[in-house]
C-alpha cells in the first residue's frame, strides 16, 4: 500500500515504490518542486517558501529556501536509492496573489521561481516542465508509479504538467 | 530536524494573548455588525505556536476559496493581519455595503471588501493598542481571492524573519444565520509577542 503525503510549507517528502502520492496544497507565491527517478521510482516534493536562506543558523528547515531545498531533497532521494544523474524536475507556483490594492511587497513569487530554476541548474537536474507566475494559487500532485505531475488552479480542472517517468522526456526545455 | 521555537511561552502567557485577541475581536466584530446591521459572533481565539508547515490548519477548510484582506502592521508590534472570508460571505458583505443583491468580484467590490477588512482590522488593532498602550500602525490593505492556504502562504512570506515556527492568533467570526463566516489571523513578527506581554506585566 502506498502513502499519500501532504507537503506543507518548508517541508520535504520523499517516497520510493508504487502507489504513493505527494501533494502540495494551495501554492501561492511558494514553489512546489517535483523530482523523480524513473528507474527506482523514487519521488520527492519540496514546498519552497523563499528564494534564499536568511542566516547561518542551524536547525532551519532546509526546504524553506530554494538555495538549500534542492541539495537537501536530492540528498534525501539518493538516500532512498535514487541516482542524482537520473532525476528530472517539474515545478509549479510562484504566483503574485494580492492583485487588489497597493502591494508594496516585492514579487516574491517570481523571485522564488528564478531561484528554484537556478538551483536546479546548479544541481544539473533537467527542468522538464513549469507552471509558474500569474495571480492564482495552485495545488500540485505527483504520483510515484510513473512520475506523473498534475496541477490545478482554483476554479479549474486538474491538468497534466509533466510525465517525469517518461524516459523520452530527457532534456530541460522549460528553463 | 525542526528548530525549537525561540519564544517558548507559558500557558498563562498564551491565555493572556487569547484574552487580548478576544478584546480586539470584540471591537472588530461589533464594527462589522454596525456596518451591515446584523449580529456577529466570535469564537474563543486560538493562540498557538505552530510549525509553518501546519499554519493552514488554523483555517477550518484550508482549500476553500476565500477573499483574503491583508495588511501589514508596524510600530511596537510589527506583524501581519489577515481576514479571510469564504467567497459567498464576501459577496454578501460587499452586496450589503453596496446596496446590491448580487455582486461580481470586480474593482468596486474588491474596494468595498478591502474597506470592510480595513475597518475591522483597524478596530482590532486600536483595541489592542488602547489596552496595552503600545503603538500599532496598520498599512493600507491589499486583497486576493484564492484558496485560504494559498493566501496565508502569500502573507507569511512577508515576515521580516521567517522562523520554522510562527506564533499565530486566529479567531472565527460568523453570524447566527450562517450567511457570513470568516477567520481573522494575526501573525506577529518574532519579538512582537514579548512586547505585548511585557506591556501587560506578563513578560
Amino acid at each position: 500500500m502506498g502513502v499519500h503525503l501532504t507537503v506543507g510549507m518548508g517541508e520535504i517528502q520523499v517516497v520510493r515504490g508504487v502507489g504513493n502520492e505527494l501533494t502540495a496544497l494551495g501554492l501561492g507565491s511558494c514553489i512546489g518542486v517535483c523530482l523523480y527517478d524513473p528507474l527506482t521510482r523514487v519521488a520527492g516534493m519540496v514546498h519552497v517558501v523563499l528564494p534564499k536562506s536568511q542566516s547561518e543558523r542551524t536547525g532551519e528547515l532546509p526546504g524553506k529556501f530554494a538555495d538549500t531545498a534542492i541539495p537537501a531533497i536530492v540528498q534525501q532521494m539518493v538516500g532512498l536509492g535514487a541516482s542524482a544523474s537520473r532525476l528530472k524536475a517539474a515545478i509549479a507556483g510562484g504566483a503574485q496573489l494580492f492583485q487588489f490594492g497597493v502591494s508594496n511587497s516585492l514579487d516574491v513569487g517570481s523571485r522564488n521561481a528564478e531561484a528554484v530554476i537556478n538551483a536546479l541548474r546548479a544541481a544539473g537536474i533537467p527542468l522538464v516542465a513549469k507552471d509558474v507566475g500569474g495571480s492564482t494559487g495552485r495545488t500540485l500532485r505527483m504520483f510515484s508509479d510513473n512520475g506523473l505531475v498534475v496541477v490545478r488552479a482554483i476554479g479549474g480542472a486538474e491538468r497534466e504538467l509533466a510525465a517525469l517517468g517518461n524516459i523520452l522526456t530527457s532534456s530541460g526545455v522549460a528553463a | 530536524m525542526s528548530a525549537q521555537p525561540e519564544y517558548a511561552f507559558s500557558e498563562e502567557q498564551f491565555d493572556a494573548l487569547r484574552e487580548i485577541a478576544n478584546i480586539g475581536m470584540g471591537k472588530a466584530s461589533s464594527a462589522l455588525a454596525d456596518l451591515i446591521n446584523t449580529t456577529i459572533l466570535i469564537n474563543v481565539p486560538q493562540a498557538v505556536c505552530v510549525p509553518i508547515s501546519e499554519l493552514p490548519s488554523v483555517l477550518r477548510d484550508p482549500e476553500l476559496v476565500t477573499a483574503g484582506i491583508y495588511l501589514q502592521v508596524t510600530g511596537d508590534v510589527p506583524g501581519h493581519a489577515t481576514f479571510v472570508f469564504d467567497v459567498q460571505s464576501a459577496h454578501r458583505l460587499a452586496g450589503v455595503l453596496l446596496g446590491m443583491p448580487e455582486v461580481n468580484l470586480d474593482e468596486v467590490t474588491a474596494s468595498a471588501l478591502m474597506e470592510i477588512g480595513n475597518i475591522m482590522l483597524s478596530a482590532y488593532l486600536t483595541a489592542i493598542s488602547d489596552f496595552t498602550g503600545l503603538q500599532i500602525l496598520p498599512s493600507p490593505p491589499v486583497m486576493a481571492v484564492d484558496m485560504g492556504c494559498a493566501i496565508l502562504s502569500a502573507v507569511i512570506v512577508n515576515m521580516q524573519h521567517l522562523d520554522d515556527f510562527a506564533v499565530t492568533i486566529a479567531t472565527d467570526i460568523y453570524d447566527p444565520e450562517g450567511l457570513i463566516s470568516g477567520t481573522f489571523v494575526f501573525l506577529p513578527e518574532p519579538g512582537g509577542i514579548q512586547r505585548i506581554l511585557a506591556a501587560i506585566g506578563m513578560g
